[in-house]
């Protein structure tokens, strides 16, 4: 398991001549094992945080800690995985395969299919191991790029609104599917998002950004899987709204 | 069932050809000698056939094709892949490869056969120059294409850049690659009887030329079924390889045999 820190992290952009903030000075302490959700609008910054913290982009200024709970050396050997928005499955590879794809060249070729298996059962892909990308629903395959990111074994799960490209039922049930395996696994996930509910219906604690800026943090101290009529989750729910209502300004 | 009714219907017309033929012929439409009977070219076959002829030139040009098509593959691969990856170089190789892209290989015939003879490195390098480019272009264009998004997937598992290579870029190119390879044949096909038919002393552009000195309009008609029959059979048995090797399906909208 890994937790991270993050300190004053500032990512700047400059397109022309124009400089601006994506992140403008964010701490934020996420701790080993916990579901932690982002929520904001378009532009706010949370894909880019994301981004910085999985490594994918270099920060222009503040630090990215890694904490573990087995001591400074596991931190140091930490895994982070990532499902992005889009499955993004490699074409000519099948289901088993894409989920495999990380530890292909992994010399423990029991280990792997070991993991596989237990992917595939969990994410009930099992009868579709051998087909390609091309043959199986959106669902599914971000299913198979959840279970690529678990076969991983990450330590910090980061999924950048995995299930904003798929229909109603499909997102239900794959947040449902989603706080299943929080529940069983014991990763420390990070969420972003920009639907409030989902965020609220994920999240130990969801945390509201607007232009890059770190507003507020809601705790959400509701048991898991969450009534979403129930009046305390309607209540953190529309205090998020009025919150980022309140601080819409233009984006700069 | 369907789908042999719909392959059915390429047959349609060929078939219509083969029946104006006929009549044509029967009908004495023409004259025998700009169009020969069915019946003549059928037999001329068959002789050309029993007498191992035909097996000899087609044996030559299938050769030569396969060779040059050989080594422009060994060419074009690999500096595809060097300017694909290390896309600063496109700025030294570009003006040069695109002025010697515009010159129909048939167009150095001369110059070929001034520096090296008549002989094979002649024909062989009119096949290499025909058939590199759609190799090369299409790696490099494959490259530049491969999705940014699948190479963040691999940065995001902290994949090398060799492992990057290897699982991701190699992969994602192999349609690219294999349908350069499809057009390059092709291209090679045509260039080869070209180049035979201007010097050779043996392969079916060979024997077409010789007919038309003998006055053979008939040897002429099966040299050029022949390389049709030859041609198609290669690309269909590429396109076979080409299903072998990508078969989630990615190329088969880009072929005809489907």
């Amino acid at each position: 398991m890994a937790g991270v820190n993050l300190s004053q992290l500032t990512k700047r952009y400059t397109i022309g001549e124009h400089t601006f903030a994506a992140l403008d000075g964010v701490d934020l302490s996420i701790a080993d094992g916990s579901c932690t959700t982002i929520v904001g609008r378009s532009g706010c910054g949370k894909t880019t945080l994301l981004r910085l913290m999985g490594g994918l982009e270099e920060a222009t200024s503040g630090r990215i800690d890694f904490t573990s709970s087995a001591g400074p050396q596991a931190s140091r050997s930490r895994r982070i995985g990532i499902v992005f928005q889009e499955p993004r499955l490699m074409p000519w590879l099948t289901v088993a395969q894409n989920i495999a794809f990380a530890r292909l060249d992994d010399p423990d070729r029991d280990l792997t299919r070991t993991m596989v298996n237990r992917s595939l059962q969990m994410l009930g892909l099992e009868k579709f191991r051998d087909a390609y990308p091309a043959q199986i629903s959106g669902g599914m395959a971000q299913r198979v790029a959840l279970g690529r990111t678990l076969c991983y074994d990450p330590d910090l799960i980061l999924m950048d609104e995995p299930f904003g490209a798929l229909d109603y039922f499909t997102r239900k049930k794959l947040q449902n599917e989603m706080i299943d395996l929080f529940l069983s696994q014991g990763k420390t996930f990070l969420l972003v998002t920009h639907d409030v509910e989902e965020a609220v219906y994920l999240g130990q604690r969801v945390i509201v950004l607007e232009a890059g800026r770190l507003i507020r943090e809601f705790p959400v101290d509701l048991p898991y899987r969450r009534k979403r009529t129930a009046p305390a989750f309607l209540a953190i729910q529309e205090a998020i709204f009025a919150l980022i209502l309140e601080a819409e300004q233009p984006f700069s | 069932m369907q789908t042999y009714l719909q392959r059915l219907k390429g047959l349609y017309i060929p078939l219509l050809l083969l029946i104006a033929w006929f009549a044509g012929t029967g009908l004495g439409l023409w004259n025998p000698y700009i169009i020969p009977p069915p019946a003549k070219v059928l037999a001329t076959g068959k002789q050309l056939i029993m007498s191992g002829v035909l097996f000899k030139h087609a044996a030559v040009s299938l050769y030569r094709v396969f060779a040059g098509f050989g080594i422009a593959f060994m060419l074009a691969l690999p500096l595809g892949i060097l300017i694909g990856m290390n896309r600063r170089l496109v700025r030294f190789t570009e003006p040069t490869l695109e002025f010697i892209r515009h010159i129909p290989p048939l167009a150095t015939i001369p110059m070929l056969i001034l520096w090296f003879g008549i002989d094979e490195t002649s024909k062989l390098t009119i096949i290499v120059l025909a058939t590199f480019f759609p190799i090369y272009l299409n790696t490099v264009n494959g490259i530049i294409h491969c999705d940014p998004k699948l190479l963040e997937v691999g940065r995001a598992f902290g994949f090398s850049s060799r492992k990057q290579f290897w699982r991701i870029i190699l992969p994602a190119i192999l349609p690219y690659i294999l349908i350069g390879m499809r057009l390059g044949l092709g291209y090679s096909w045509r260039s080869l009887i070209g180049a035979e038919l201007i010097a050779a002393a043996a392969g079916i552009g060979y024997m077409i030329l010789d007919a038309e000195q003998l006055s053979r309009p008939d040897i002429i008609v099966v040299g050029i079924l022949t390389i049709g029959i030859l041609g198609s059979v290669i690309d269909y048995g590429f396109f076979r390889l080409t299903r072998y090797f990508t078969p989630w399906g990615e190329s088969e909208e880009k072929h005809g045999w489907g």
